[in-house]
């Protein structure tokens, strides 16, 4: 495995492929992916779109492609999460950051697919896309004690976490309209990593009676709570224990 | 007699017509008028099993010939979104643009693909986790963990797991 | 072929045979005389290339939209389980629906086909196919609710209930159903004797409602039209088309003929025991597109009547400023009749009906009429080519009940037609194919169109079918609507 850490939208982005032809062409166009979806959306630069979007100064003809795909995948998330996810309630304006990284993390990877590669994983400062023939073991870390994890998961697709460390305004509980987080920590596998993100950031907020917000969808979800309990739905993919594999 | 069969013989020519024709699997997106730039084309295929999704595509169409002069504009213009198809269901969502800020979210259309998005089962009681577990020894290919900025993200596990896989 | 010397001495004998029992017994004063007159030359006929047109349409339509549902699916959605149900739901609504569109344009009374087929074809066909789409309406619940409850793993009922409770539409849905299915209930022949036809034709009024409610719930959840606006497009051009035909020719051009014809009643007289001759002024009568033999809706403004629609035949081609029907009071509206005094302001709908000149291919006629049958006949007299060579049959079970038979008899002399009188009753006249040949040897080539009770109308062509006439030459008009 080969692995390219880029230092993109505010944090760190591990890019990790299986060898194979092009992959160093391919790794460069994922992170030309990521770049500019940090020049469209990054709330700290003042001349991005979004940030311009936020102020009022564009017109609906002028607003580009990727943020109105961002903005109707805000939306949509808004729905399936009863409003536990809901970018609008941002102080400051409409503020999807919560699920551009695993949108971009997602783009980035369709780069490394469609470059013919066998496997690739893109780790978006904890929000990981990946593909390949067999499931990827990813760990859940320990929201209270870094060497630890919760669990182990098997991830074909993606996987999302949301916690403690989220912006201000980003955990809104719509029924009172409070800063609210009920779980230490949530986080959720399924198809689509920007969707796993906004379900998790609203597993955070909404608690242990939020999950059964994930029936009838194909996403799974394990969370921890304040006083330490680790809880996983039970269709949540806990990879069976290995005693020796290597991690290529 | 010779009416029925000309209804028949119509039959076989509308379904051969309408089977010719390219199949809307690719819905467009509403292009806002105006707009010389991108057309984004989304591939919403119905997945199955643990296939993955698809990543969207960029597609950028030819721009329009002439942008249109614009006419003094009106206050609230509604949008007409992608469709886009989960896998439980199919939805359009509409917004209300209101001097360029989007005002209002709503939603068209919803049809389940299948019986599961139907079901409205109690959640069955999550499964408690008795232990964590130590990280050195799991041998993980990743780590799933809350957002960390890049400085963070020097001291965490991530790191460690890459630092065997970096290439400059 | 020009008629012979030898030829007119026979039709004179002829008429004068049975002429005598005329004298017998008495008959009834008309009190007024009504000038009939030859019309020649054919006027407007049927387009039979318009029903084509809309034959094809017809079809194509169907064509594409069970397409358009076969293309809406995807083969993994068919793999899941309930998947194949669900499918078959869809196209059974699809087919149903359209099916259902295809019945209520049948009796638009849209001239392409109207013209062509007749109405009476049209309303018989109409019975023939609801049915059919009530029943694939039925099994796209059952299939569709089938789907659902595989798919989810659970129960019929609780299935049902979910759809009915949550996809939009669905109370539309389950609405417009129970409307359909209590028009197509009380359509039943048991039913229908029992209830008057006023409320039967209410009830079926709501298969409109029933209709227009399933629209929005197909166009809402319908995976043929959600995710393909062009496919929406169609299903709503559809429906309009539809509802426009319907609107246009079934209320708009009825109420503009009406108003524009500016018809009354100036003379009621009897013509018989039971039978009158009601007389209707009218303006630009020269503009009614009319052909011998047809029919119009009725209506006589007058309180407690004026929401009855009666389909009577005019008795005799429009005489510019006068309309003539013939009427044999029966059934429920008896002693009605009575109110339909001089001064009734008219309303119609019409003229219907393909039982005219145009549908004959030869030129050699037979027409039958018995009883009060006679007026589509009698209005035809008038209405036929100059080298027609016709012959004229009238049949009553006495004396009385020849109604118009001297008009009938003034015009075959003047056409150089054979006229036979059978008077008498099913004894007296037996109908058997001996006395139908004696009277018209030549019967096979000749086109028949015959008017009368259906009985007597079925005994008749089963005779002229033994004879060696073939269907298609053979018309007749059914006057149970």
């Amino acid at each position: 495995m080969i692995t390219h850490v880029e230092h993109v939208m505010g944090t760190a982005v591990s890019i990790t492929v299986e060898p194979g032809p092009g992959d160093a062409a391919a790794i460069a166009a994922a992170c030309a992916v990521l770049h500019d979806a940090d020049q469209t959306f990054s709330t700290f630069k003042e001349g991005s779109a979004l940030s311009r979007h936020r102020r009022g100064e564009l017109r609906s003809d002028e607003l580009p492609a990727d943020l109105l795909e961002v903005l109707e995948l805000s939306a949509r998330a808004a729905r399936l999460t009863g409003g536990y996810f809901d970018p609008w309630a941002m102080p400051g304006g409409v503020d999807p950051t919560g699920l551009v990284k695993g949108w971009a993390a997602q783009r980035a990877l369709a780069c490394l697919r469609d470059a013919g590669l066998e496997a690739a994983t893109v780790n978006a400062g904890g929000d990981i896309a990946c593909f390949g023939p067999q499931p990827w073991r990813i760990g859940v870390r320990h929201p209270h004690d870094a060497d630890r994890l919760v669990c182990v998961a098997d991830v074909w697709e993606a996987i999302a976490t949301s916690g403690g460390y989220e912006r201000p305004g980003e955990l809104l509980d719509p029924s009172n309209g409070q800063p609210t987080l009920r779980l230490a920590q949530a986080t959720v596998v399924g198809e689509d990593l920007a969707l796993a993100d906004a379900y998790a950031t609203a597993l955070a907020v909404r608690g242990e009676q939020g999950l059964g917000m994930l029936d009838g969808t194909p996403y799974e979800a394990v969370v921890v709570t304040h006083d330490g309990r680790m809880l996983a739905r039970p269709g949540f993919p806990i990879a069976a224990p290995t005693l020796e594999r290597t991690a290529a | 007699m010779r009416r029925s069969s000309m209804i028949m013989s119509g039959t076989v020519l509308g379904a051969a017509g309408v089977m010719v024709l390219p199949h809307p699997s690719t819905p467009q997106q509403v292009a806002i008028a105006g707009n010389a730039g991108a057309v984004k084309a989304k591939h919403a295929k119905h997945s199955s099993g643990g296939a993955p999704k698809p990543a969207a595509t960029t597609q950028a169409t030819t721009p329009k010939p002439k942008p249109k002069p614009k006419p003094a504009a009106p206050a609230t213009k509604t949008v007409v979104g992608s469709l886009v198809s989960d896998p439980y269901g199919q939805m359009q969502v509409k917004m209300t643009v209101t001097n360029g800020r989007i005002t209002n979210v709503g939603f068209t259309s919803f049809v389940a693909n299948d019986g599961q998005s139907m079901s409205i089962d109690q959640y069955a009681a999550p499964i408690l986790i008795h232990e964590s577990i130590a990280a050195q020894s799991a041998h993980i290919q990743g780590v799933s963990g809350a957002t960390y900025t890049s400085n963070e993200y020097m001291q965490s596990l991530q790191a460690a797991i890459d630092k065997a896989g970096l290439k400059a | 072929m020009a008629p012979t010397a030898a030829h007119d001495r026979d039709r004179r004998s002829a008429a004068a045979e049975h002429a005598h029992r005329r004298d017998a017994a008495p008959r009834h004063r008309r009190g007024y005389r009504w000038v009939p007159t030859l019309h020649h030359r054919a006027r407007h006929a049927p387009n039979p290339l318009h029903t084509d047109v809309v034959s094809w349409l017809i079809g194509i339509g169907m064509g594409m939209t069970l397409a358009l549902g076969v293309r809406a699916e995807s083969w993994s959605a068919l793999t899941k389980p309930g998947g194949i149900a669900t499918f078959g739901g869809r196209l059974s609504a699809l087919a149903g629906t359209y099916l259902m569109l295809v019945v209520v344009l049948l009796i638009s009374r849209l001239p392409a086909i109207e013209r062509s087929m007749g109405h009476d074809k049209l309303v018989r066909w109409h019975r023939q196919l609801a049915p059919i789409a009530l029943c694939l309406i039925v099994a796209h619940g059952l299939l569709i609710t089938l789907g659902y409850a595989q798919g989810a793993s659970r129960g019929v009922l609780h299935a049902f209930w979910v759809i009915v409770t949550t996809l939009p539409g669905m109370l539309m849905a389950t609405a417009g159903f129970a409307l359909f299915m209590a028009a197509g209930l009380t359509s039943y022949r048991i039913a229908r004797r029992r209830l008057t036809h006023e409320a039967w034709w209410l009830v079926h009024l709501t298969t409109y409602l029933a209709i227009s409610l399933s629209f929005f719930p197909q166009v809402w959840t319908g995976s043929a039209f959600i995710s393909d606006p062009l496919a929406k497009l169609w299903w709503t051009s559809v429906y309009f088309l539809v509802a426009a035909a319907i609107v246009w020719y079934r209320a708009l051009v009825p109420l503009w003929r009406s108003l524009y014809h500016h018809l009354r009643v100036v003379a009621v007289y009897p013509e018989g025991p039971g039978t009158v001759s009601i007389v209707i002024e009218g303006r630009h009568l020269d503009r009614l597109p009319v052909n011998g033999g047809q029919f119009l809706q009725w209506r006589f403004l007058r309180p407690g009547i004026w929401w009855q629609a009666h389909p009577y035949s005019l008795s005799a081609m429009p005489l510019p400023p006068y309309l003539r029907v013939t009427v044999k009071q029966l059934g429920d509206h008896s002693g009605e009749l009575a109110r339909i005094t001089p001064g009734t302001r008219v309303a119609i709908e019409g003229p219907y009906g393909a039982f005219t000149r145009h549908a004959a291919e030869r030129h050699k006629l037979l027409l039958v009429a018995a009883g009060v049958g006679v007026t589509p006949i009698r209005a035809m007299l008038e209405d036929l080519p100059a080298h027609a060579d016709i012959d004229v049959i009238l049949r009553a079970n006495n004396e009385s009940e020849l109604v118009l038979d001297e008009e009938v008899e003034e015009l075959v002399t003047k056409r150089g037609g054979r006229l036979h009188r059978l008077v008498g009753d099913r004894r007296e006249v037996p109908l058997t194919p001996s006395l139908v040949h004696q009277l018209v040897p030549d019967l096979r080539e000749r086109e028949l169109y015959i008017c009368g009770p259906e009985g007597f109308t079925e005994r008749f062509i089963a005779v002229a079918r033994h004879l060696g006439l073939r269907s298609d030459h053979i018309h007749h008009e059914q006057f149970a609507f």
